[in-house]
């Protein structure tokens, strides 16, 4: 398990490093000079020339990468061009929104999907299954959009049940947060939670062929059993690797839903960098997201030996 | 008296009938065996006493068990009988066992379940079953995982689980087919004594008369869902009245008429093998430290001459493979050098290997496994030629595919057909068919035929005794079965921890062995003339 755990994480911290050199780099050949086009167009040679001392543009590119990346270690992520802030409070600004609603829908998503996932499995080929199914089918298919526009209209608009958008912060309380988060969390749970359930059943149904299910059959447990005891530690690899990409979604790719609930969280603050070339602030963004797809990774990878003795013994 | 009595049990899939009034009956203390090629319905049977058939499946009949009525027994009532009054063990020990729970956790499960035993007093009946299957807890403690034990220490295990309840009745379904002959031998011994010991009654299915041969006191020989014969097996056996034992019994038995090797001039050797070797790395004992490396070939040294077919026989796990995958070169040596046709083969790259390759074919043992579900026969066939220097018009491509599938006996027209359409002896001709299309000299066969059936296995080795005299292709046969050997082989090498330990001619080493290993596997291979001269004797 020691072997396993440490080789993982070594493997996590060589990621990180070739990431870093890939985030750095490809922002250091986009074109345009950040010094002058945070000045604008009109700004004088020795004005520009100034700035780009003053933020050590002009110093040799191995030098800038490792004061780029020491800067990343101590958590000093440089000032924003466009807002003059440390980059590093813009971005615990936005993970104050984003982090909780990527959790709420996670659990929301894993509350839903296993829970109908086990149920269809368990009764294949029965009318239950084919609605369950079905409906999980349609949750893939729409749009996530559409369907928090439609949340918006019955629950916000009609129901006057919570606010149909914005974010009034912490400070003001949180339950105040909590309930402007409830309907982007549904949401975004509601297709993640179809793919999952479906991940699940497709995993269980396999795990059910198996011999050992038979043999465990024969010992007298009854299907029920089989199914709990047997059975569903067994489909948990395919549901944990899926439970893993769908959080690293979830913390970044959810802008168009923060634009629908006008929620100022991660991807917006990526979006509105991106427009106004403010490359600190996407370089220490995307960063962060590479760190916590990594980290989440890391924790899949040792979760799977967990569930599987045979990923322990051996590396 | 008469524990398991099954009555006109029919089945019916779908529209298939594939059991037809199946009458058969156990005793207590009795040991049935249940023959049959694939697709007899001899698993089928089992299921239907278990009560374990697949969905859609719909029994007819009567299934008594032990004066119970099973085909009226509740889902409930069933569960109680299963692994409590009815134990069953299955033929894949590899995949038959939970590989995220314990050993321990596995037998103590059932004994719980029925006896509503404490942990406590469940983990000790559970050390005392599995020590009684031959695993006793100071060598196998109970927090072992299943992939931490070999194929025959985990059919010991599903055996603990199966008899930890001392059920009255034992269901055995190919209990020994993926096990080599020396575990074989082991398991069915553990078998008859615990039915000695316990009066249980054994049905134990087999598609091998040799192999219950020595240890069934009845058999009932099935086909296509039919009992084509039963009785007695002193009787079955000796008298043989019904043809299809007959087959049956001819067919395990069979020797292919072979043309006695030509004379030859002492030749430059075809395979020409030097202090061979094979290491890997030990595993990790932690962070920093390794446990020895495992030497899976160890200096193996031996000549192959044109035309000679010799065996590799060995347990499971004595390098059997490892060897073969190096002459192939799919794997490179850690020490020593292969020869072929006197060209030094063992470092070369892979374009250099192709006029190797072109002289050197492989047959696999699974004729599913190795084809390509979504190609057709003649793609299948025809996929060793891009080895040949020139490529070949497609009229000159498909004369070849034909030639291939005539000589080993499968008609041109059926070219156009996917693998799934062919049976399975069909599709181990296929596989045939495709390591001839170059004219080898050489084919190194791993087990080719030990996933056939009886008859097949056969008519198989018929062809591959006749591809040898027809066309001079010399064999490489690894087996761990020695009749096969016998069958089809010259010479006979005997491997065992990756050394060879005896090397002789075919029928010397079968007589006589003079290693430890291969007399084990000669005193452990199934023998029907064996067993019917000591029940002949036996009856006086």
């Amino acid at each position: 398990m020691l072997v396993y755990a440490s080789k993982r994480i070594l493997i996590g911290i060589v990621t990180l490093l070739a990431a870093s050199i890939v985030v750095f780099s490809i922002l250091e050949v986009v074109p345009g000079d950040p010094a002058r086009l945070m000045l604008g167009m009109n700004a004088t040679d020795d004005a520009v020339r100034t700035l780009q001392e003053q933020m050590g543009l002009n110093q040799p590119l191995l030098e800038r990468y490792f004061r780029w990346l020491g800067g990343l270690l101590t958590g000093d992520f440089g000032r924003s061009f466009t807002y003059s802030v440390p980059v590093i409070s813009l971005i615990a600004e936005r993970i104050a929104v984003s982090l909780p609603l990527a959790l709420i829908s996670l659990a929301l998503s894993t509350a839903i999907a296993i829970p109908v996932g086990v149920f269809s499995a368990s009764r294949r080929g029965s009318i239950a299954d084919t609605a369950s199914m079905g409906v999980a089918q349609i949750g893939v298919a729409i749009p996530n959009f559409w369907f928090a526009l439609l949340l918006v209209y019955v629950f916000a608009v009609v129901l006057r049940l919570v606010p149909a958008g914005g974010f009034p912060g912490w400070n003001a309380g949180v339950w105040l947060g909590l309930k402007s988060l409830i309907l982007p969390s549904i949401a975004l749970a509601l297709p993640q939670a179809a793919i999952l359930a479906r991940v699940t059943r497709s995993a269980l149904l396999d795990v059910l062929g198996e011999d050992y299910i038979r043999t465990a059959r024969a010992k007298g447990l009854t299907r029920r059993r089989v199914l709990y005891d047997h059975a569903l530690r067994n489909a948990f690899i395919p549901v944990l690797t899926i439970l893993g990409l769908q959080f690293a979604f979830l913390l970044a790719g959810t802008i168009i839903i923060e634009n629908v609930f006008y929620l100022p969280g991660l991807g917006r603050l990526v979006f509105q960098a991106i427009t106004q070339r403010d490359l600190i602030v996407v370089e220490g963004v995307v960063m962060l997201l590479v760190a916590t797809v990594i980290v989440v990774n890391l924790l899949v990878d040792l979760s799977y030996a967990i569930v599987d003795p045979r990923l322990r013994s051996r590396s | 008296m008469t524990l398991l009595e099954v009555r006109k049990l029919s089945l019916r899939i779908g529209p298939v009938e594939t059991l037809k009034g199946i009458d058969l009956a156990v005793n207590a203390g009795e040991i049935r065996a249940l023959v049959g090629e694939s697709g007899s319905g001899k698993s089928l049977t089992a299921l239907s006493i278990m009560k374990l058939l697949p969905a859609g499946a719909v029994p007819a009949g009567q299934i008594h068990f032990n004066g119970r009525d099973i085909m009226a027994a509740s889902e409930a009532e069933m569960c109680g009988l299963r692994g409590n009054d009815i134990g069953m063990v299955f033929q894949e020990p590899m995949t038959a066992l939970n590989p995220v729970k314990t050993i321990g956790e596995q037998v103590s499960e059932g004994i719980r379940l029925h006896t509503g035993a404490s942990r406590a007093i469940a983990e000790e009946r559970t050390r005392r079953i599995l020590d009684r299957v031959g695993l006793p807890s100071s060598k196998f403690p109970l927090d072992r995982y299943p992939h931490e034990l070999s194929g025959g220490q985990r059919q010991r295990v599903v055996i603990a689980i199966a008899c930890a309840l001392k059920p009255k009745l034992l269901i055995a379904d190919e209990p020994t087919t993926a096990l080599d002959v020396v575990l074989q031998a082991q398991i069915l011994d553990l078998l008859q004594s615990l039915v000695d010991e316990e009066k249980m009654g054994l049905l134990l299915i087999s598609h091998d008369l040799a192999v219950v041969a020595d240890i069934a006191h009845s058999i009932t020989v099935l086909r296509h869902g039919e009992v084509m014969d039963s009785g007695d097996t002193t009787r079955i056996l000796t008298e043989q009245t019904h043809p299809y034992t007959r087959q049956l019994a001819q067919a395990s038995m069979h020797i292919p008429e072979r043309t006695t090797p030509r004379y030859r001039p002492p030749h430059d050797a075809l395979l020409s093998v030097r202090n061979l070797g094979r290491s890997y790395r030990g595993q990790r004992a932690g962070l920093f430290s390794r446990h020895e490396d495992t030497r899976a070939v160890d200096d193996v040294s031996f000549d192959l001459q044109p035309g000679q077919s010799m065996a590799l026989v060995g347990r499971s796990g004595c390098g059997k493979s490892t060897l073969a995958r190096m002459i192939l070169a799919l794997d490179k040596p850690s020490r020593g050098e292969i020869r072929f046709s006197s060209q030094r083969i063992d470092q070369l790259d892979e374009i250099a290997l192709r006029p190797i390759r072109q002289n050197m074919q492989v047959v696999f043992q699974d004729p599913y496994g190795s084809f390509n579900p979504r190609h057709k026969a003649e793609r299948l066939v025809s996929e060793p030629l891009y080895l040949l220097d020139r490529p070949l018009s497609a009229a000159e491509k498909r004369e070849r595919v034909d030639r291939s599938l005539e000589r080993v006996g499968i008609a041109p027209k059926d070219r156009g057909k996917y693998p799934h359409e062919f049976s399975g002896g069909q599709r181990q001709r296929l596989a045939i068919a495709r390591a001839i299309i170059t004219e080898p000299k050489l084919i190194v066969a791993d087990e080719p035929v030990s996933a056939l059936d009886v008859s097949i296995r056969a008519q198989i080795l018929d062809l591959f005794a006749d591809l040898n005299g027809r066309l001079g292709i010399a064999y490489l046969f690894i087996t761990h079965n020695l009749s096969v050997a016998r069958a089809v082989t010259d010479t006979v090498m005997v491997m065992a921890d990756g050394q060879i330990v005896e090397h002789g001619r075919t029928e010397d080493v079968l007589r006589h062995p003079q290693s430890e290993a291969g007399r084990a596997l000669v005193e452990a291979s199934p023998d029907l003339h064996k067993a019917l001269a000591r029940r002949i004797g036996e009856q006086g």
